[in-house]
């Protein structure tokens, strides 16, 4: 049986939404308060840019998905650079999942990303420049992939160059083709980099081929 | 790249690159919807008309009464011509089936008869989508009686929605639906037009709403099922990631999305896990 909906019109939700400043916004966050009022105070954040650091570190605590599905979206939308450091940070943590959320919100913000992301690849540790080549590889910015050339030229690490190559493989060109054949030099112990070196050549000609004949 | 300065005829204002920009990424702001350089021509046209229409003497005039004017008339009628409003009656009904065979029947089997169970049309056009869904649960869902069933549809575009509630259509929306089907559910009241039986006209609750704003958006709450389809192809990755976090408040636990054939969750969201019936992939919120 069809029955017609009463929903309450847009001016009577209106009164029943009082205003709220950072501070108790914050306060909600941490509050351990219901996961709707949590989500709903990470969701008004957006209107304060100043909170974004915080937001990143109450991020990396938030125990439920969907409190951090909502503060990332906030955090997405103030995209600065203390908001991008704040995100960064959490490359080192040991939280699967947490890193995972970080990668994908940061390929969501190439250009204010891409200088920060840069820092990264001269990071000490070999893990944060992997994630690093892993955030690049699906970041659409016009520097990715001179970015991701100049990483398998040199960075020591052959895990972090061979994040780069996967990369590469998927924009690369063929004018790529001798800085990945350099590569297979670089590592002439590895006989998997050799392998690689020559599956990723193979592949990238023949995109260039497929271009040409259609 | 864009050429720098679009240059006028004698009755069209100079809107340079600069001012393109500025307005797409307003409008982007307000809608979610991006303008690619595909669509230049189409946003350009419409602009042009507007500007027109209101006897702006430049861009920054009427870019001006778009932001500042009280009754925000000029902003709706704008919206109003730039949103693609194509739709037609059982469009990918293969969805409906989903819903008459697979999630109802889910919903049923935790709710006692008698309650009520809630479906969103959003974004509903011209109203095709909840008219097909209303006649799809009649004539396909046996316990369609023991349950009260409450479908609203919303969109951004006032105009629509006003069709939508007049429940008046053409030969074309009506294409897909057999001869008993329309006799069933529509009376003939002229040429190429056909008006939509009062029952289901007056039991479908039809509303304006934008999809990414929070305010409107916080007047459902409990939906079952939310049929969200073809609008999100318009949007880029964020503001698909804003429609699809408000969408989550307004679902119940275990609510289903049910999106376009080529749209989809991944990269979006992980609050909403995929569900397959038959061959049917729509999204269900966890818990
Ligand atoms: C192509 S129609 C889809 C209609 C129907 N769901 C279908 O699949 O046939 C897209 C609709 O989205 C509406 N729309 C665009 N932006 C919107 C927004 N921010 N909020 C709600 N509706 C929006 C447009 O007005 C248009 O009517």
């Amino acid at each position: 049986m069809l029955v017609k909906p009463s929903i309450p019109n847009p001016v009577e939700t209106l009164a029943a939404t009082d205003f709220v400043g950072p501070a108790e916004l914050l306060a909600d966050l941490l509050g351990g308060g219901s996961t709707a009022l949590r989500r709903q105070a990470a969701h008004n954040l957006r209107d304060y840019p100043e909170c974004g650091p915080q937001l990143c570190d109450i991020l990396a605590e938030e125990p439920r998905a969907s409190v951090r599905a909502a503060i990332l979206n906030t955090l997405i939308r103030l995209r600065s650079a203390d908001v991008i450091r704040g995100l960064v940070e959490h490359l080192r943590s040991e939280n699967a999942t947490l890193r995972n959320e970080v990668i994908e919100v940061l390929q969501d913000m190439p250009d204010e990303a891409m200088p920060i992301l840069e820092q990264l690849l001269t990071d000490w540790d070999s893990d944060v420049r992997i994630f690093t080549a892993n955030i690049l590889s699906e970041t659409k910015h016009p520097r990715t992939p001179d970015v991701l050339i100049g990483v398998i030229k040199s960075d020591p690490h052959v895990n972090v160059c061979m994040a780069a190559l996967d990369g590469l493989l998927e924009i690369g060109d063929e004018s790529m083709i001798d800085s990945i054949q350099q590569l297979g030099e670089r590592f002439p112990e590895a006989p998997f980099v050799k392998f690689a070196v020559s599956l990723a050549i193979k592949r990238l000609q023949g995109v260039d081929y497929a271009r040409g004949t259609t | 790249m864009r050429e720098a300065l679009r240059k006028s005829n004698e009755h069209h204002v100079t809107i340079t690159s600069e001012d393109y920009a500025k307005f797409c990424e307003f409008f982007y702001k307000k809608t979610g919807i991006v303008f690619t350089d595909k669509k230049g021509y189409f946003v350009e046209r419409r602009l042009q008309e507007r500007i027109e229409k209101t006897k702006s003497e430049s861009f920054r005039d009427y870019f001006s009464l778009l932001r500042f004017q009280m009754s925000g008339d000029e902003w709706q009628e704008l919206i109003n011509n730039m949103t693609v409003n194509e739709t037609y009656f059982l469009r990918e009904d293969y969805q409906f089936d989903a819903m008459s065979n697979g999630m109802l029947p889910e919903i049923a089997q935790e709710r006692p008869a008698g309650r009520s169970v809630k479906i969103w049309s959003l974004p509903c056009s011209t109203g095709e989508e909840p008219y097909s869904i209303a006649i799809h649960i009649l004539e396909k869902w046996a316990l369609a009686d023991s349950y009260a069933i409450e479908i609203c549809a919303s969109d951004i575009d006032t105009r629509v929605v006003t069709q939508a509630r007049r429940g008046v259509y053409g030969e074309r929306s009506l294409q897909r639906l057999s001869p008993e089907l329309r006799r069933k559910y529509f009376s003939k009241t002229g040429v190429d037009q056909y008006l939509i039986r009062e029952e289901l006209r007056e039991s479908i609750d039809f509303s304006v709403t934008n999809i990414i704003d929070p305010l409107h958006m916080s007047r459902y709450r409990s939906v079952d099922i939310i049929f969200c389809r073809n609008l999100l192809i318009y949007f880029d990755d964020i503001s698909r990631r804003g429609a699809v976090e408000l969408m989550y408040e307004c679902l119940s636990p275990g609510g289903f999305i049910c999106l376009g054939h080529s749209e989809s969750m991944s990269r979006i969201s992980s609050l909403f896990k995929p569900r397959k019936f038959g061959e049917t992939v729509v999204y269900q919120k966890a818990g």
